[in-house]
């Protein structure tokens, strides 16, 4: 079927004649706009511009007009008399008291064949109130039905019933494996460094693969072509500097450099060197650095490189100058330290008016270390008497080659076509101890892996009103001589029934070669990546889903109403809360595997996007159960974040150009905990002291309470909800801008619990006791943009 | 709130051929209940190799005893009928023998600690007929001012021994903090081993070795994960980050809960000494 229309719309474009392409960009920076729309006026075919903001629109008359939309922009027109080698074109960010001569457009939720895309502008984000003034893009997506936050301010993403590793996180379309920093309270996006950003929960495409849950796709800001332009913010959590520019006096060269630091550590250094009279010091920091530098050799290729790298970093130093008279002294540290680094070359080329390619080279790196190093000195000639290193330490490294090519063969008909080579090397987790007798080590091996994958997709016309987005995703995965070949089938339908009001359904496989060991709570990155292997299989998954869609004509809001099903399968687990500091099995030995998983639910959302005030509200019913032959009996359990009702309501408002209020509300159920419901006594033979008067001890027999559980995940946390509000003063200095940002998360304070624990009284009752780690929390930003 | 569940029966029975058989029935209490509920108008039966023994009576709170003791290799089963019939079976298994304990000090320094730990090397000769699990005791002695006496400390856990054997490692239990050392023949099935600890030891140190039937090893096994997950002995928030999910207890008897295991075991050797 695929080849007759392919046959027939090669056929269309025969008839087509006259080819109209360019780039869209934005008028003050440069950057180009992703998945603007573009259509020719007197007709209701259109496309969209590509990751590249790079587009293609076929006609068989001239003249012709073409209508460029995209929000948060103004709309604009080309005229077109004849066929032009280029016709690039410009649009003008809104601002809020803008009245836009607006092109009346369907809305875009019930016109793309697309189903479970989210998309908020960066500018958006940016108003949301944030947790310490340090706004994050995950947690604003944590704001949308189907996607969910894990416990309280934190950025991981639970979508749809999945978990957090099964979410790819692309960054020019590169994955990124741990995207938290310390607790997951901030993400290492930072937002002044993005250009685009949109969250795929179901119908995905099939050029995406490797995960089941979710596709993150983040573009970095490619630079301002324009000029000069920075930006800078002081905040209490972190600060920031953010500059971009052209690199050449013909502007071919641009560049984007942001770097972010936390400042949490400037006031625990000086607080614990003044409390130990300089003898330690101890804390927390983490940093953020993106660049990216593009030339455009000339108007059909540009070569760009893409560099990130950030790190977290939790210390103590102890340096001991030993007593008066002690004849050495000692150096001590401790560092957990975690972070990710990767570099990519991307080598963009438009073969010809209808195609366009990119070739990509890249390395992703995620590593954990948990260390230890002890020196000891002689205080008279300093040599080294004793030295000893302990160390933990995972990590990941990818190696990834791509070629993807945009065919645009009809305005009802386009392609896109790629294939790729990943290779993986993982350390699941290795001990190191060292000193001056023993060097040994302990823990899983090292492992490598190979992915080929190659994918089909097309966006085509089925029939009239239905639309349809369909592929194949393939995909070989190599691992220690086994092969795991899969082919994916996605597809998504739109039928537009009536004008703003379509019906869409999508179906998907997917299929992800990698696993996450989590431990539980911490918040600390103590998750293991690990491969599937032969006896521990790739994950996969189905998901189906079905929604209605409707955009109200007066103010353009719009409506969804989506509901999913998903299977999980291949799903595995701790067996029953193994940690793995100073784990000796391999990891594989410590897992329940064969594990399912299954998920289903109801998203509602109303979302505006124009005029003054703007926001959404969004609602979801799930239900999200585990099952696994070794845990709660073989039977099926909630999974921890199974919430039956999740609101959210985020609003923004703009007085005027200067004030901008901003607001959000989140309501959801308590999660799903397992509490005892019962307890007898055990017979545990604690050995007791023994007389030396028998031949050995006599044993005392003591009697532990054991606990009965009513089955895993069977209670709940109190519900939890909370108010965030901010407000933002800006004012147009001479060059840039100024602002000061008031931001209040929790305003009403609500005690939620962020975990819960059992204690005895003094009159020896247990009692279920919760902590709450986050109460009202004021924060300031000044942000100063040049 | 904590949950309230239903009322559930247990028995436990912990036999071996130096004591008399010994039962506790009773009933589950509610999570937040200070008193325990013990069954004291229980039947209890012991069949031994599959023949009606003994009925046993009942002595204390919840217990019950019979002036019978078992023998090497019996099996012995015990029914118990309140409010419902329960029923759990063990054998008890055939001692086993430890040989040429050694401690060597000092043969290794922990920087860390600054402190100097020696090996200790002995072996077992296991039965390469069945399945073997055992159980190793190590005591070290502490002389009391206050009885003027020697006492023997219980050194053989998590805390105490600073690297287990590679056996011991191998059963996976060692990340729950295991309060004895109990591990299956799974690594040396039908052979003499030598097993190697780093550890404090003295010369007054004995060691004991235990046979322990399946029963008691699962019992040992599960019981170290729950007391482990569910925190049993650090009480409030000390140390929830890194437990794992809450599991339940091992049990062996048929309607109800609880455990009927056994050990058998020899006169604990002294260790020698190298300097």
């Amino acid at each position: 079927m695929i080849i007759t229309y392919f046959a027939l719309f090669i056929g269309t474009q025969a008839l087509a004649q006259h080819t109209m392409q360019g780039y869209i960009s934005d008028t003050k920076t440069g950057e180009k706009l992703i998945g603007c729309s573009v259509y020719i006026s007197s007709t209701t075919e259109g496309v969209t511009s590509n990751n590249y903001g790079f587009y293609s629109i076929k006609t068989n008359k001239l003249p012709a007009r073409l209508v460029f939309s995209y929000i948060g922009y103004i709309s604009d027109t080309l005229e077109f008399r004849n066929s032009v080698e280029n016709s690039n074109i410009s649009l003008t960010p809104k601002t809020s008291d803008l009245k836009e001569v607006e092109i009346k457009a369907t809305g875009t939720a019930t016109s793309t064949p697309r189903t479970g895309v989210l998309t908020i502008p960066v500018q958006q984000i940016k108003q949301l109130p944030a947790l310490g003034g340090e706004v994050d893009v995950l947690k604003a997506f944590q704001l949308m039905p189907g996607v969910q936050g894990g416990t309280e301010g934190t950025s991981g993403l639970y979508v749809r019933g999945g978990t957090p590793d099964q979410n790819l996180v692309l960054l020019d379309d590169i994955p990124l494996y741990y995207v938290n920093h310390i607790g997951g309270f901030v993400s290492v996006f930072d937002v002044n460094a993005i250009n685009d950003i949109k969250l795929i929960k179901g119908g995905f495409p099939a050029r995406y693969g490797g995960r089941l849950s979710s596709v993150v796709d983040i573009r970095m800001k490619t630079g301002n072509s324009t000029g000069l332009k920075g930006e800078y913010g002081i905040g209490i959590l972190a600060s920031r500097l953010f500059i971009e520019g052209p690199l050449s006096k013909n502007k071919k060269t641009k560049f984007m450099f942001s770097i972010r630091r936390c400042n949490i550590d400037l006031v625990t250094r000086l607080a614990t060197r003044m409390q130990s009279n300089l003898e330690y010091s101890a804390g927390y920091t983490f940093y953020d650095l993106y660049s990216k530098v593009t030339h455009q050799f000339d108007a059909k290729n540009s070569l760009s490189f893409s560099f990130y790298n950030g790190r977290d970093n939790i210390f103590f130093k102890q340096r001991d100058r030993g007593d008066v008279g002690a004849v050495t002294f000692f150096d001590y540290k401790a560092n957990i330290k975690w972070g990710n680094t990767l570099a990519s070359f991307k080598w963009n080329h438009q073969y010809n008016s209808h195609v366009f390619g990119s070739l990509t080279f890249a390395y992703t790196h995620f590593d954990y270390l948990n260390g230890v190093q002890y020196v000891e000195k002689n205080k008279t000639d300093r040599k080294v008497v004793e030295k000893a290193n302990s160390s933990f330490v995972s990590g990941v490294n990818d190696l990834i080659l791509k070629k993807d090519f945009d065919y645009f063969v009809s305005n009802i008909f386009s392609l896109k076509l790629g294939a790729g080579y990943t290779h993986h090397q993982f350390n699941p987790g290795m001990n190191y101890y060292k000193n001056v007798s023993i060097d040994s080590m302990a823990g899983s091996p090292k492992l490598q892996s190979d992915e080929i994958t190659a994918y089909a997709e097309s966006d085509f016309k089925l029939f009239k009103d239905v639309n349809a987005n369909a592929g194949i995703h393939f995909n070989t995965y190599f691992v220690g001589g086994s092969i795991f070949p899969t082919l994916q089938p996605r597809i998504t339908v739109n039928y537009k029934m009536r004008p703003n009001w379509s019906v869409k359904s999508s179906f998907v496989y997917m299929q992800q070669n990698l696993h996450l060991l989590s431990n539980n709570g911490a918040g600390l990155p103590t998750d293991l990546w690990v491969p599937a292997t032969s006896t521990t299989s790739p994950q996969y998954s189905y998901l189906y889903s079905l929604g209605l869609y409707h955009t109200l004509k007066d103010n353009g809001i719009e409506l969804s109403l989506e509901g999913y099903y998903k299977s999980l399968n291949n799903q595995i687990e701790f067996s029953e809360g193994a940690s793995f500091f100073g784990g000796t099995n391999n990891w594989e030995d410590k897992i329940e595997r064969n594990g399912k998983g299954k998920s289903y639910g109801v998203e509602f959302l109303a979302q505006k996007e124009h005029g003054r005030l703007t926001g959404w509200i969004g609602y979801t019913l799930s239900y999200n159960y585990r099952k696994f032959d070794n845990i709660n009996k073989g039977q099926w359990f909630p999974y921890k974040f199974d919430r039956r009702h999740y609101l959210t309501l985020v609003a923004n408002y703009a007085l005027n150009e200067n004030i901008v209020f901003s607001g959000d509300f989140v309501f959801n159920t308590g999660n799903a905990i397992t509490l005892p419901d019962g307890k007898y006594p055990t017979i545990n033979e604690e050995f007791n002291y023994g007389s030396f008067a028998n031949p050995f001890p006599v044993f005392t027999r003591v009697y532990d309470n054991t606990y009965t559980y009513p089955g895993r995940n069977q209670s709940r946390m109190p519900v939890y909800h909370r108010l965030d509000c901010a407000v933002r003063f800006i004012k147009e200095k001479k060059k840039g801008t100024r602002e000061w940002v008031i931001s209040v998360y929790n305003v009403y304070s609500r005690q939620n619990p962020y975990f819960v624990y059992m204690e005895h009284d003094k009159q020896k009752q247990l009692h279920l006791y919760q902590i709450s780690i986050f109460p009202i929390i004021p924060s300031f930003t000044y942000v100063r943009t040049f | 709130m904590l949950p309230e569940g239903r009322r559930q029966m247990y028995f436990q029975s912990i036999l071996n051929p130096d004591s008399c058989i010994r039962v506790f029935v009773g009933q589950t209490t509610g999570i937040q209940d200070d008193i325990q509920s013990p069954v004291n108008d229980g039947i209890v039966f012991v069949f031994i190799n599959n023949v009606f023994s003994d009925t046993l009576q009942n002595v204390e709170s919840g217990i019950y005893e019979s002036e019978l003791k078992p023998a090497i290799n019996d099996t012995i089963r015990i029914e118990v009928l309140a409010n419902t019939k329960m029923t759990g079976e063990t054998i008890i298994p055939t001692p086993a023998v430890i040989s040429n304990p050694e401690y060597k000090y000092p043969t290794f320094y922990d920087a860390m600690s600054q402190q100097n730990y020696g090996t200790l090397t002995f072996s077992i000769n296991d039965n390469p007929e069945q399945e073997n699990y055992y159980e190793i005791l190590i005591y070290n002695s502490q002389f009391s001012d206050y009885t003027q006496e020697y006492w023997y400390t219980y050194e053989s856990n998590y805390w105490t021994i600073y690297k287990p054997d590679i056996v011991i490692q191998n059963e996976g239990d060692w990340d729950f903090i295991p309060t004895t050392l109990f591990f299956s023949d799974e690594l040396f099935n039908g052979k003499i081993n030598i097993f190697s600890f780093i550890t404090h030891a003295s010369n007054s140190s004995y060691i004991l070795l235990r046979s322990i039937s399946k029963e008691y090893y699962y019992f040992r096994k599960y019981y170290t994960r729950h007391a482990f997950n569910a925190q049993l002995h650090t009480d409030g928030i000390h140390n929830l980050l890194f437990a794992g999910e809450p599991l339940d207890m091992y049990t062996n008897i048929k309607g109800g809960l609880g455990v009927c295991a056994a050990y058998s075991s020899t006169t604990a050797t002294k260790i020698v000494v190298i300097q």
